[in-house]
């Protein structure tokens, strides 16, 4: 037996290796300029029509780390609020009124838009029993809609299972997120949502992209008939020929999202709008959030079958320094959703959607020692659209220190109420099915 | 290769000794000597990441109960992968910190914090480096199985240190004794801080690491009650971890010693007696002998098949080694039900496709987030429960993940772009962790070559285009190509081949496409 058989160590060593000691976290991955850059578009996709005009869209904003409710509608009729922050309280006279006893902070003008223009509620105290404040545990009780932590799978993924019927397998487009990694809340037990970071992920790149090259990678991904199978089977294999089946229609499924996608999005240059990509009209407003919701706006103007869009927001884990962090993050936050919102009415889609916030939990009613707030629970959030019904709903939880759980406010509201009005009054939907029980509705919708 | 013969076979001996119960279980895990390339390919690409044609060939000689011997037997194999030795573990990091104020000593925190961060590089980068060269590839295999089963995430443990003796105390036990194993995982640093044992205290038992131990790692939901699981939460109260040593302590004032039963037995039980009630459950062998069954062959086995696995560690003193062997031995192993119907993990893909092509990892903090795009990232699994598996890797942006994540490494990243970018990379990295901050720049300045076609184009004279889509259709897919599908390829690289200096540049760089599109095909996909 020759000594090339196997690796082994010595063989290591001959070929110039030392063990690696590679650091650092690169936020790429191999150079871009390395590959060959060629798309898979096959052009824009003429005649197609806009589909499903009537469905309503519902768009999940996730903001992740944790926000701080107190700063982001501030109780600045309430001295504890004051007494408790006495570094990070945003004073009376730089916030923007919502009522006698809240504001916005003065960076906040977009939400004081869309507050003033009848299009935002803020529901103030959701939670649920027994908050768990680790950020992981906490985005899988909000994911799943169970704070038992049993379940694993979310609801927006259930909610798919339930609206597809019989064998039916659900169409993975009915759901996609913009994130890197798909969500647990919109991971169903069947049901998985299409997701990416950027459009341009979807595209066959590499040595072999490009020319006739993406034309044969098309055709090696093309799914066949096969005598037997109906086509929806899901992945149980019993033999190769099976396996390959659900392999051979995942990777055209895939292909056909990507096409579709990313002639909304106009990415491989094909776009709806005769050649000009769509824009914002106030562009590069909100940030990377503000960016996000412009193709989710693309996408809904291209007329894709999508019934819920889910994107996230990072930052809010304010610990430290939040004084200049969260009101740009707020600021952030307020100028995206109102570019979103006004682009949407301009373009006469306002009336399919409805915009819900969600955080895993609000923070500490005191602040820290290095002018930022740890782990709390109960938080406001924010459901914004036409057909809801606009202003404050709830009070505000009380801040009197002797009426606070472990220094955190108590929630009143939860989120499962929530969950249930837009399921049922949005979705049009039985939410039990989907939540595992009852749950009182918030009466949020008109 | 003289250590195979060295290997006695009086464990293989005693299997076979055993006497089946019924024999439907006989028949399911019966043994004969058919033994084809075919099969050879099969053990080595599940009992480890696959190999070349050559290292296939070397195990259809060995024959079937050679070749497995030679795979589970791995401590003859000379020129494992050497231990990684971090810088000696400070106190500091990542608990304590010094500081004359709180907002300082949370600035240190934050310091010490982004320091083991990139630790966790080294420690990813060693382990990878391990999958793809290691010469024992059923031990990287197990490690990789076990990581899954026991798992710990580096964003809960928040220590590279303990993350890296965690992986230490799977790969010790991997084919060892499970007995052994749930003693060492249950006083595993990484363990106790993973699952809150931490918080475990007499008076304030916390259940988490007593329910999953029931739950996911021993025995499945049904075979205990939640009365158990407090009992043996109060039993494992003590269990601890030293700030200033990063090592396991047991804190004999936080320990409940009252009488505590579990399981039907009664008595001052401590965390060993635990061990021993479960492992008397026949629940924990024929839950472990599926976990297995499911990992290595296929998902939802016989009924039959499980019990005779399970059977198999009980009746060796739960001993995995028998268990292994027999798993690897058996028909079922290599039937319809087995051969290439699972989706490759990204893991076994990535590794898979360097140990086909022998390609070495250079740049490993590339391949690692090349790792995370497919949705495996190492040492952060997505929950306790680990990577589902199976259907679950294949997502629309998955797929693609995967597709140009093995362009991108056939492709390599050596160009003057990735070394300018990785120049700012590292001068980001210094301004914000100071001069003295272990940032490795040789390490990072580390990137990964193209894919180089030509020692295999000369050794072997592939000198046409219907000679290496043959030959890389061997290479990677490891069964025949479809013949339509074979005609594509031909096709597609005829008019771009240069019969004319077969060893060109040109060619290369054609020969680099062949083989991408062989690994974006849906067959590619399956093990």
């Amino acid at each position: 037996m020759s000594d090339d058989l196997i690796f082994t160590r010595r063989e290591m060593l001959a070929r110039g290796l030392t063990l690696v000691s590679a650091a650092a976290t690169i936020p790429y991955f191999l150079d871009r300029t390395a590959v060959a850059v060629a798309g898979a578009n096959d052009g824009p996709r003429s005649g197609r029509q806009r589909g499903n005009e009537a469905e309503r869209i519902l768009v999940v904003l996730q903001l992740a780390g944790g926000n701080d409710g107190l700063n982001t509608i501030v109780p600045v009729g309430n001295d504890r609020y004051y007494e408790a922050r006495p570094q990070i309280a945003i004073p009376k006279n730089e916030t923007l009124k919502v009522n006698d006893d809240l504001a916005f902070p003065k960076q906040a003008e977009g939400l004081k838009r869309l507050y003033d223009d009848g299009l935002l509620a803020i529901l103030q105290g959701v939670g649920y029993p027994n908050p768990n404040r680790s950020h992981f545990v906490a985005t899988d009780i909000w994911s799943t809609a169970d704070p038992t932590e049993a379940t694993h799978n979310g609801w927006i993924g259930r909610y798919f299972d339930c609206a597809c019927k019989g064998s039916d397998r659900p169409n993975p487009r009915r759901g996609i997120a913009l994130t890197q990694e798909a969500p647990l809340a919109m991971q169903g037990a069947r049901f998985s949502p299409v997701s990416f970071g950027s459009p341009d992920e979807l595209t066959f790149r590499g040595p072999a992209a490009g020319g006739k090259g993406t034309e044969t990678f098309n055709k090696l991904n093309r799914a066949k008939k096969r005598p037997g199978l109906r086509g929806d089977e899901p992945f149980a294999p019993k033999n190769e020929v099976s396996a390959l089946a659900y392999l051979e229609r995942m990777a055209m499924d895939a292909r056909a999202s990507a096409d579709e996608i990313q002639s909304a999005t106009g990415s491989t240059g094909a776009n709806q709008r005769g050649g000009f990509q769509f824009r914002f009209k106030r562009p590069g407003r909100g940030g990377e959030l503000g960016a996000q919701l412009e193709m989710v706006h693309r996408m809904i103007a291209a007329g894709l079958e999508t019934k819920v869009y889910y994107v996230s927001m990072g930052g809010f884990d304010t610990h430290a320094g939040q004084i200049g962090r969260h009101p740009n993050l707020i600021q952030q936050l307020g100028e995206a959703l109102h570019e979103f919102v006004d682009n949407l009415r301009d373009a006469g889609l306002l009336d399919r959607v409805t915009i819900m916030t969600f955080s895993e939990f609000g923070r500490r009613v005191a602040e820290n020692g290095s002018n930022g707030t740890d782990h709390g629970a109960a938080a406001p959030l924010f459901v914004i659209g036409n057909h809801i019904r606009p202003g404050v709903h709830g009070e505000h939880p009380s801040l009197e220190p002797n009426e606070l759980d472990a220094g955190d406010l108590q929630w009143h509201t939860d989120f499962r109420s929530i969950y249930a009005a837009v399921l049922e009054d949005w979705l049009k939907t039985n939410p039990e099915r989907i939540l595992g029980g009852p749950y009182e509705k918030v009466s949020l919708f008109v | 290769m003289t250590s195979v013969t060295c290997i006695s076979f009086f464990l293989l001996g005693s299997l076979l000794a055993i006497e089946p119960r019924h024999g439907e279980a006989a028949d399911l895990l019966a043994s004969s000597s058919q033994w084809t390339p075919k099969h050879a390919g099969h053990l080595l690409r599940r009992a480890g990441f696959g190999g070349t044609p050559e290292q296939i060939q070397y195990l259809k000689k060995l024959g079937r109960e050679k070749a497995v011997e030679y795979l589970v037997h791995y401590e003859s194999i000379e020129g494992g992968i050497e231990p990684l030795e971090l810088d000696p573990y400070e106190p500091r990091r990542p608990f304590g910190a010094r500081g004359k104020n709180k907002a300082d000593r949370q600035k240190q925190v934050a310091q010490n914090r982004r320091e083991d961060r990139l630790l966790l590089e080294d420690v990813l980068g060693w382990w990878l480096e391990a999958m793809v060269m290691s010469p024992r590839p059923l031990e990287e295999k197990l490690t990789l199985f076990w990581h899954g089963h026991f798992t710990s995430g580096y964003r809960e443990v928040k220590s590279s240190h303990a993350m890296l003796k965690q992986n230490r105390t799977l790969r010790r036990h991997a084919s060892g004794n499970f007995r052994q194993m749930l003693l060492d995982v249950t006083h595993d640093p990484a363990m106790i801080l993973y699952l809150n044992m931490q918080q475990n205290r007499k008076d304030k038992p916390n259940e988490n690491y007593a329910r999953e131990l029931l739950e996911l790692f021993t025995l499945g939901p049904g075979h205990y009650t939640e009365k158990d699981i407090k009992e043996a939460a109060r039993a494992f109260t003590g269990i601890a971890v030293d700030q200033q040593t990063g090592e396991h302590v047991f804190r004999w004032r936080q320990h409940d010693d009252g009488e505590k039963s579990f399981l039907g037995r009664t008595g001052d039980l401590e965390a060993a007696d635990i061990i021993d009630a479960i492992l008397e459950q026949p629940a924990a062998s024929r839950f472990i002998a599926r976990k297995a069954w499911c990992y290595f062959a296929y998902p939802d086995p016989e009924e039959d098949v499980v019990e005779a696995l399970a059977r198999v560690l009980r009746e060796n003193n739960h001993e995995f080694k028998p268990m292994l062997t027999a798993m690897f031995m058996s028909d079922a192993f290599y039937s319809p039900r087995a051969m290439f119907t699972q989706i490759k993990s990204p893991t076994q893909l990535m590794v898979g496709t360097m140990r086909a092509l022998e390609i070495a990892p250079h740049d490993a903090a590339a391949l690692n987030i090349g790792l995370r795009m497919m949705g495996q990232s190492l040492m952060q699994p997505p929950n306790v429960k680990g990577w589902d598996g199976g259907a679950a890797w294949i997502t629309a942006s998955t797929l693609y993940n995967r597709y140009n994540v093995m362009g991108a490494l056939i492709a390599g990243n050596d160009n003057v772009q990735s070394r300018r970018r990785r120049q700012r990379v590292i001068a980001a990295m210094r301004q914000s962790l100071g001069q003295e901050a272990p940032v490795d720049e040789a390490a990072l300045s580390r990137l990964q070559p193209p894919f180089d076609p030509l020692p295999a184009v000369e050794k072997r004279r592939l000198t046409t285009a219907e000679k290496l889509v043959d030959h890389y259709a061997e290479v990677l897919l490891q069964r025949p190509l479809k013949p339509e599908k074979r005609k594509l390829l031909i096709e597609t690289m005829k008019p771009h081949y240069d019969r004319t200096n077969p060893k060109s540049g040109h060619n290369m760089d054609v020969i680099r496409g062949l083989i991408h599109l062989i690994v974006s095909m849906p067959e590619y996909q399956l093990s």
